[in-house]
């Protein structure tokens, strides 16, 4: 079976790792069988500072696709800011770009309402591929099957009670989106 | 082979071969010479390797490569490979735009595909070359220094414009004109408005 590539920045992990500290969760989607992950070194950086980043890595690296040797975040440095960078958004961007020209399926996970925002503009081709962490986590259940739904609703109202920004509506629409594809 | 160990023809010919991909990955031409060189600092930037191979100085105009401009006006494997027009525009005089490919250029595109497009190192270059292009085309030329002189400082020491487009009315305008068009975030776009010369 292929395997989907996700492509996410660091928030995505760090929800699990750290913000809800659900670490089962990632785990779950990680060794799933369904997804290999991209991930280029200033994401990984950001995610190797969180404590419980052992406690996956095993696994993630196991499914884990690194890019080729190119800075992929400098082909979009100019057009973020300096946070942004830090955090490796360019990364994930450029990755994600360069992936789309080359006619490669995958999933873009961003949350950064910056980023996002250059994608829906500018980037419309990427535009569909992109969704949020609560937006996969949603797909996770009702499209790849991974969590039942008891567990995605569990998981995202740990977010909703959690350090992670994300608009309470948002999670909201996820939750509606899940009770309308049944058990 | 290492990059330490071209010799020079090596060298001017890999850099005249750079030039061919980068102007034929996209179909319409490279909008001005200041692109061509900004585009390929990018991409030595994404490509480390290639800063062994393309020089840069620091230039009136922000990264500068005599290299390239000499490949480009004088290329000597791919003679009548490059066509371009001298235009005067409002920041710049006599400027070289509307960059792209002869017939006998385009031949030779299709030639390096054909030798090494069986190696994916080399379709994500060109990828990547396609990326740029698509991202740095569509900038005029202030909003294409604009973004380069606020991301690469360390580049704008000899440049004759610098003060001006960092003028705060101007940058103001422009970095407003660059995030209503979405081209960049609300955080570079805070970055700008909040920039020191």
């Amino acid at each position: 079976m292929t395997k989907t590539e996700v492509i996410s920045d660091s928030t995505f992990y760090i929800c699990f790792l750290d913000d809800i500290d659900y670490l089962e969760g990632l785990k779950k989607i990680i060794n799933s069988g369904k997804f290999k992950f991209v991930i280029g070194p200033v994401v990984e950086n950001e995610i190797g500072k969180s404590p419980n980043y052992h406690f996956i890595k095993p696994d993630l690296s196991k499914v884990r696709e690194k890019p080729l040797p190119f800075n992929y975040g400098e082909i979009v440095r100019p057009f973020l800011g300096i946070s942004e960078i830090k955090k490796g958004e360019h990364e994930v961007i450029g990755i994600a770009i360069v992936y789309h020209l080359k006619g490669k399926d995958f999933i873009l996970i961003l949350d950064e309402d910056g980023p996002r925002r250059i994608i829906e503009k500018k980037l419309s081709g990427i535009k569909s591929k992109m969704t949020g962490t609560v937006g996969f986590i949603g797909r996770c259940h009702y499209q790849y099957h991974i969590y039942t739904k008891e567990e995605a609703i569990d998981i995202l109202e740990r977010i909703r009670n959690s350090k992670f920004r994300v608009q309470s509506h948002i999670i909201n629409r996820i939750l509606d989106e899940i009770e309308r594809c049944g058990p | 082979m290492a990059w330490d160990d071209l010799t020079p023809e090596e060298r001017e010919l890999l850099i005249e071969q750079y030039l061919i991909l980068l102007i034929g990955i996209v179909d319409t031409p490279v909008p001005t010479n200041l692109h061509l060189h900004k585009e390929f600092f990018i991409l030595r930037n994404v490509a480390p390797d290639l800063s062994e191979v393309i020089k840069f100085e620091k230039h009136m105009y922000g990264p500068y490569s005599p290299d390239l401009n000499e490949a480009l006006k004088n290329p000597v494997y791919y003679p009548d490979a490059f066509e371009f027009y001298i235009k005067d525009l409002p920041l710049v005089k006599r400027m070289i735009v509307d960059i792209s490919l002869t017939p006998k250029g385009k031949a030779a595109f299709r030639e390096l595909l054909k030798e090494y497009s069986h190696a994916e190192p080399f379709k994500e270059f060109l990828a990547i070359a396609k990326a740029i292009r698509l991202m740095y085309d569509p900038l005029d030329v202030e909003e294409l220094l604009l973004l380069i002189y606020s991301t690469f400082k360390e580049w704008t020491k000899y440049s004759s414009i610098y003060r001006s487009l960092m003028a705060p009315a101007r940058r103001k305008h422009l970095a407003y004109e660059l995030y209503k068009k979405g081209i960049i975030s609300k955080s570079k776009y805070q970055e700008l408005l909040e920039a020191t010369l």
